[in-house]
């Protein structure tokens, strides 16, 4: 019998489920509890004035307090109290797509690239392999659909922010449109 | 109101807004169609076109993405149990069932004609509704606005996503977002930690983009949504029984009706519009048991408020230049940009704007009855078209619109940044919308009480000596302690039960 299927093992794996559930939960908490307290610090040093004539100081500091205010509450809350899930997250939790998260560093890593290159590359062919790996990426298997895609994408935007819209694209090693 | 029907046909029948309307009621049906990114992000999506159409154009356009989106989202509820658009989750239940029992024409001709009717009345609604609250809104002053925008902010919370307390951080978030760059009054930069490129602030098309689009393309790319097979349906089969025209019509009404009230209300407005349509269908039919096994009116009624909510959520936008839900602020952004400032005085202002979108929604509706219908086979096939070629069509229009905005990279990279950011907030349960609405209306809410401070010395307690912004405030600190109440009372039970 696969452990997934042996008796106790859903509640085993809601449990871890809700374990990293509520760890998420700290862990956002905590996130938010530091901008607000970067965001208070920074914004303390600007002027107040006076509340009669408020500086650029005053509306930050107002929001900034209230906003630390409520991720403290959401801190204890997480720290605190477990959540109840309904019973269908257990399907969830026998499931990791660690695949999905693997393509999704490749394709944020594609992104990159693609930013880092375009100005040297030229919009035109770097819009053209991005549309083509992240079609790969993203499970496309015939060559035929993926090509017309990248072609098709590539021209159609060009045509229409570069020719119509007058936005200047990069040009990159094409040259001049 | 003749005349001014008829100077918004004639605004709306001039040929680049007559194209813009058929073009962003086609768009928004084909986003309602496809499960993913929906009406807001395609609007962001879209909204550096709007440069090269005119102010009318480009908002009759955005309008008619939003408006369009309503009637897509309910073909694949019906033929696929799939609703492509939040606003039609609700069809799924009975639409479907109506479908499996080979009604799936009449659901979808009822949808059809149920959101024609609603949009219809939803705009005669907007019409009188607008320029009435336009003219009142002329006496506001800063503190009623600052009141209002708080209000909306909290109301918003309130009624998006599980926990009220997350979502009132992501508009107070949003408001933080609004104060980078410089200050509107004393022009001192604020939170630009030295890059010169946040003294001009956080755009917002880049984050929106970012947080409906980029957000939903990871989504898909870690868990991509399945293909379904799609039923079809026969151009003959396209029309209802005598019977079901007959029980839909007061459904119809009343969800136009109800629609259009909940759309002037802060939030999700369609989306909640279709539930208390449902609700309120079942409560008053005659055959209650029918509901889930293809009660017509559980089609009719809510298909018919998602479409009047969108006419209702136009009012505070055009009357008060107040956005209260993500497609309005998108729709503020598409003015700010060509430089129109929506308020009280639009309409004295810029006419041609408030009539021409008022004329595109009778044209724009009538557009989508008249191809929604014969057109609807070729609109459910979209639907078979993979995620693999979709998201990357999508991925790459987000990446060029948010360069479009300032020619710029680096609105590139804050798209990029926000997208990540959705992704997370939405795996721990944090809305986005808030956030959106809270980047627009803290700029608002920043100035409006900065002026209230200088008309009022420097005494907030004169916020509840004027009876508008007081009633509003008081109504947010009822809100709160309401809340407060909720959650002592909650785990006082709890504290029972294990005893």
């Amino acid at each position: 019998m696969a452990e997934q299927d042996q008796p106790g093992s859903e509640v085993k794996f809601r449990g871890m489920h809700e374990g990293k559930k509520q760890l998420g939960e700290l862990a956002s908490s905590l996130v938010l509890i530091l901008i607000g307290v970067v965001y208070l610090v920074q914004g303390s040093s600007y002027p107040w004035e006076r509340l009669a004539n408020p500086g650029p100081g005053f509306f930050p500091a107002v929001i900034g307090a209230i906003f630390l205010a409520g991720a403290a509450v959401l801190c204890i809350s997480s720290f605190f109290h477990g959540r109840k899930e309904p019973a269908n997250t257990c399907a969830g939790a026998h499931s990791q797509p660690d695949a999905g998260y693997r393509k999704l560093w490749l394709l944020l890593a594609l992104l990159g690239a693609y930013l880092l290159t375009l100005d040297r590359a030229g919009y035109l062919i770097n819009s053209f392999l991005l549309m083509l790996f992240s079609a790969r990426l993203m499970g496309a298997r015939r060559l035929g659909p993926i090509l017309l895609l990248a072609i098709g994408m590539t021209l159609g935007t060009y045509l229409v922010f570069e020719v119509w819209l007058q936005v200047p694209l990069p040009k990159g090693i094409v040259g001049g449109g | 109101m003749l005349e001014n029907l008829l100077t918004a046909l004639f605004i709306a029948l001039k040929p680049v807004n007559l194209f813009a309307c058929f073009i962003g009621a086609m768009v928004g049906t084909l986003v309602g169609v496809l499960p993913g990114i929906g009406p807001t992000g395609t609007m962001a999506l879209l909204l550096p076109i709007t440069y090269g159409l005119g102010p009318t154009a480009g908002l009759i356009m955005l309008a008619g993405i939003w408006y369009g989106a309503q009637y897509g989202g309910s073909t694949t509820s019906i033929l696929v149990n799939v609703p492509g658009e939040a606003a039609s989750v609700i069809t799924c239940i009975d639409g479907y069932q109506m479908a499996r029992k080979g009604r799936a024409g009449a659901a979808l001709a009822i949808s059809a004609i149920g959101s024609w009717v609603a949009g219809t009345l939803g705009v005669v609604g907007l019409m009188l509704f607008a320029p009435a609250l336009a003219n009142v809104a002329l006496v506001f002053g800063p503190p009623e606005y600052f009141a209002i925008a708080f209000l909306g902010l909290v109301v918003l919370s309130n009624l998006t996503g599980k926990s009220p307390l997350k979502s009132f951080l992501m508009a107070l978030l949003g408001i933080m977002l609004s104060t980078v760059g410089l200050d509107p009054i004393s022009g001192a930069d604020r939170f630009t930690f030295g890059i010169p490129q946040l003294l001009g602030g956080v755009e917002f098309v880049p984050v929106t983009m970012g947080l409906f689009g980029i957000a939903e393309i990871l989504s898909v790319v870690v868990e991509p949504y399945e293909v379904k097979d799609v039923m079809k349906v026969r151009f003959r089969e396209l029309y209802p029984s005598r019977l079901e025209f007959k029980r839909s019509c007061a459904p119809i009404l009343r969800g136009s009706v109800l629609g259009f009230l909940v759309g002037l209300m802060p939030g999700p407005a369609a989306v909640l519009a279709s539930f208390a349509s449902y609700g309120l269908e079942r409560k008053v039919s005659k055959r209650p048991e029918e509901f889930g096994h293809g009660a017509i009116e559980g089609v009719a009624g809510p298909e018919s408020a998602n479409n009047s909510a969108t006419s209702g959520g136009l009012v505070p936008l055009l009357a008060l230049g107040l956005p209260f839900a993500p497609p309005t602020a998108v729709l503020l952004g598409g003015l700010m940009i060509q430089g129109v400032m929506p308020g009280p005085l639009l309409i004295q202002q810029h006419p041609e704007i408030f009539w021409g979108v008022i004329g595109s929604m009778y044209v724009g509706n009538l557009i989508l009855l008249v191809l929604n219908l014969p057109l609807v086979g070729i609109f459910a096939s979209i639907t078979r078209v993979s995620p693999s070629l979709v998201m990357p069509a999508i991925l790459l229009l987000t990446v060029v619109g948010a360069y479009g905005v300032n020619n710029s990279l680096f609105d590139v990279v804050v798209m990029l940044i926000a997208g990540v950011a959705g992704y997370l907030t939405r795996k721990l349960e944090f809305e986005p919308a808030p956030l959106v609405l809270g980047l627009v209306l803290g700029r608002i809410m920043e100035g409006a009480l900065r002026r209230s401070m200088v008309i009022m010395d420097g005494n907030p307690w004169t916020f509840f000596q004027r009876p508008l912004s007081g009633i509003l405030l008081f109504i947010v600190i009822a809100l709160f302690l309401w809340r407060l109440v909720r959650i002592w009372r909650r785990r006082m039970a709890s504290h029972v039960e294990e005893a």
